[in-house]
């Protein structure tokens, strides 16, 4: 038994390949040949994780895997616990339909991470492609638990249909929020055009201001509670550079989207307040 | 024992279980955290006419509190399960939910055993009220007119023990209210502890019914009033002439045994001539503060007592 499972890619990956192997839990009762052997998916054809990766240590819960995964999708797919920590950047749908445990990436994450996920912590220290923590295209829901860090910037969709959880950028692209059921999308920075697009009863809040859409009207500025509870949290968690005039200052609030239930908001801060 | 020269009597405290929340206030400022925290604990002294016995536990930094803002701990205590949520959810409607910049947190996260508080009282919001799950924790945003009142939707419920006392047997009546009042200040502030009286003092501790009215459950303890002496059994040693008592609600045994060591010895002070506690023979509790022990250190509960047999509904706990 090891502290920690260590993959090691040895050469750059040239085609697409899909690794839903690569989970914490898959791993935790496996030895160092077993795991060699679990299987990957390149197309329709079948190869192994040995073939990719040098493989250290063996029945752990702590998986680290080092190298370019740009092009490997699906790493920590419907993880359920344990820690994953990817020292690059990876392809896409990383953690997609997490359940628990801790996925870092030391580096940026495809289209689709955190797709429909429901729990657990995904922290990426870079930047993340479109609809993070999304919906799958025609599914009805998004995220529905745990929490979502992007340190960097994330691209289109953020949050789309999302049902619950929270979710942090540090910038977002357009249509953040669309059609959110619930939940929270916090944006530190740049926020895209059309914010919260057909948004039922979720949270858009703008540090860095926003745009307002035409589906949302002007409530009141006020300084919103449960804004102060979730950054201080955030920053204490997650040393996010949440400052103290942020957590006890005035937002001003937008409902919308009116052509929905109108139960939503748009919280932009007041940075002169 | 002595302490200071003052005689500690080899007796104990008798406490009883009591159900326990705490409640962590935060506001814009410290005094208006501390302003809602009074009022939610006032009239709250002792669960003989006030159904609950709650206090300021302690005052919280910014960096102690959920959302980084000022705050206030209370402990409140009902004497069972069904009456804590009701209590609760009078008080933090009628005093904190009124008290501009203020948020309700539940203080006992990790408690099992959970009662609803923001839940019943998110319909103040005439289902405009939305509810957020912040790290993994359910709050209710209830609008109000000065802009969102914030409450945690479920508290935790704890065991506690309510009754720990101790009585200072002095010369004089100043003697008594200095030597209490420098165990209330060597007390404020311990974790898991109230002191429910006014300034958590009490001057009219009482003995369990009445020698001669029927209806009353709780009487004065004629045994300790000064002005009895000549009259009654009494229990005052020669040369003391005024007595006051402190009563200690707490989250657990230890909680209260350190408050207790720490007030008892504070409280020994010239002027003091003796250091006593309340016990009814076994009667009414089966929490034992053995004061001898407590001072030498010795903090833990001992095997409890065989419960009294179930009293009369409502029965109180004497001061």
């Amino acid at each position: 038994m090891s502290d920690t499972i260590t993959l090691t890619l040895r050469s750059p990956v040239e085609r697409i390949v899909e690794a839903e192997c690569l989970v914490p839990s898959a791993l935790a009762s496996l030895g160092e040949r077993d795991i060699a052997h679990l299987p990957l998916w390149e197309g329709p054809n079948q190869m192994r994780v040995g073939d990719l990766f040098d493989v250290r240590g063996e029945r752990s819960a702590v998986l680290r895997i080092a190298g370019d995964l740009s092009l490997v999708d699906a790493v920590g797919a419907g993880m359920t616990g344990g820690e994953l920590t990817v020292d690059g950047t990876v392809g896409r749908y990383v953690a997609t339909r997490m359940s628990g445990g801790v996925v870092r990436i030391r580096g940026d994450a495809g289209y689709g991470a955190g797709l429909e996920m429901s729990g657990g912590v995904l922290d990426i220290h870079g930047n993340a492609g479109d609809r993070l923590g999304a919906a799958r295209l025609g599914a009805s829901r998004g995220m529905t638990g745990g929490e979502i860090i992007v340190r960097g910037a994330a691209g289109n969709e953020v949050g789309a249909r999302m049902r619950r959880g929270t979710i942090v950028c540090g910038q977002a692209g357009a249509r953040a929020a669309q059609a959110m059921i619930a939940g929270n999308v916090i944006i530190l920075g740049a926020l895209g055009d059309d914010p919260g697009p057909d948004n039922k009863r979720g949270s858009i809040v703008a540090l860095g201001g926003a745009r307002v859409p035409h589906g949302y009207r002007y409530a009141c500025t006020y300084r919103p509670p449960h804004v102060a509870l979730t950054l201080a949290l955030l920053r204490r968690r997650y040393a996010l550079p949440v400052t103290d005039a942020q957590i006890t200052g005035r937002y001003r609030r937008y409902s919308g989207d009116l052509a929905e239930l109108g139960k939503g908001e748009i919280l932009a801060w007041m940075t002169d307040a | 024992m002595r302490i200071n020269d003052v005689s500690i009597d080899d007796t104990f405290a008798e406490a009883f279980g009591m159900r326990g929340a705490r409640v962590i206030i935060t506001a814009r400022t410290l005094d208006w955290a501390r302003t809602a925290a009074l009022e939610m604990t006032g009239f709250a002294t002792s669960v003989i006419a006030c159904k609950c016995e709650a206090a300021v536990e302690r005052e919280l930094a910014p960096s102690d509190t959920p959302d980084s803002r000022p705050g206030v701990s209370v402990l409140l205590f009902t004497m069972d399960s069904d009456s804590l949520p009701r209590r609760l959810v009078e008080r933090i409607g009628q005093t904190v939910l009124t008290c501009p910049t203020t948020t309700a947190f539940d203080g006992l996260p990790d408690a099992p055993d959970r009662i609803l508080v923001g839940k019943p009282l998110r319909v103040f919001g005439d289902g405009f009220q939305s509810s957020k799950i912040i790290a993994g924790r359910r709050y209710w945003r209830i609008p109000v007119m000065e802009g969102e009142f914030l409450i945690e939707e479920s508290f935790g419920k704890v065991k506690g023990v309510g009754g720990g006392n101790f009585l200072i047997l002095a010369e004089h009546d100043e003697a008594a209210l200095d030597a209490a009042e420098a165990a209330v200040r060597a007390m404020r502030g311990m974790p898991g502890v109230i002191l429910p009286f006014p300034g958590g003092i009490v001057r009219s501790g009482s003995k369990v019914g009445s020698k001669r009215y029927r209806n009353m459950i709780a009487t004065t303890n004629d045994a300790f009033a000064p002005t009895l002496r000549a009259i009654t059994d009494t229990a005052l040693p020669d040369g003391v002439n005024a007595v006051l008592e402190i009563v200690l609600d707490g989250v657990d045994f230890t909680a209260i045994a350190a408050a207790m060591r720490a007030g008892i010895t504070a409280a020994c002070r010239p002027g003091v001539r003796g250091i006593t506690a309340g016990n009814y023979g076994g009667k009414l509790g089966p929490h034992h503060f053995h004061l001898h022990r407590i001072l030498n250190g010795d903090l833990t509960p001992l095997p409890p007592a065989p419960q009294p047999a179930p009293s009369a509904p409502g029965t109180p706990a004497p001061a």
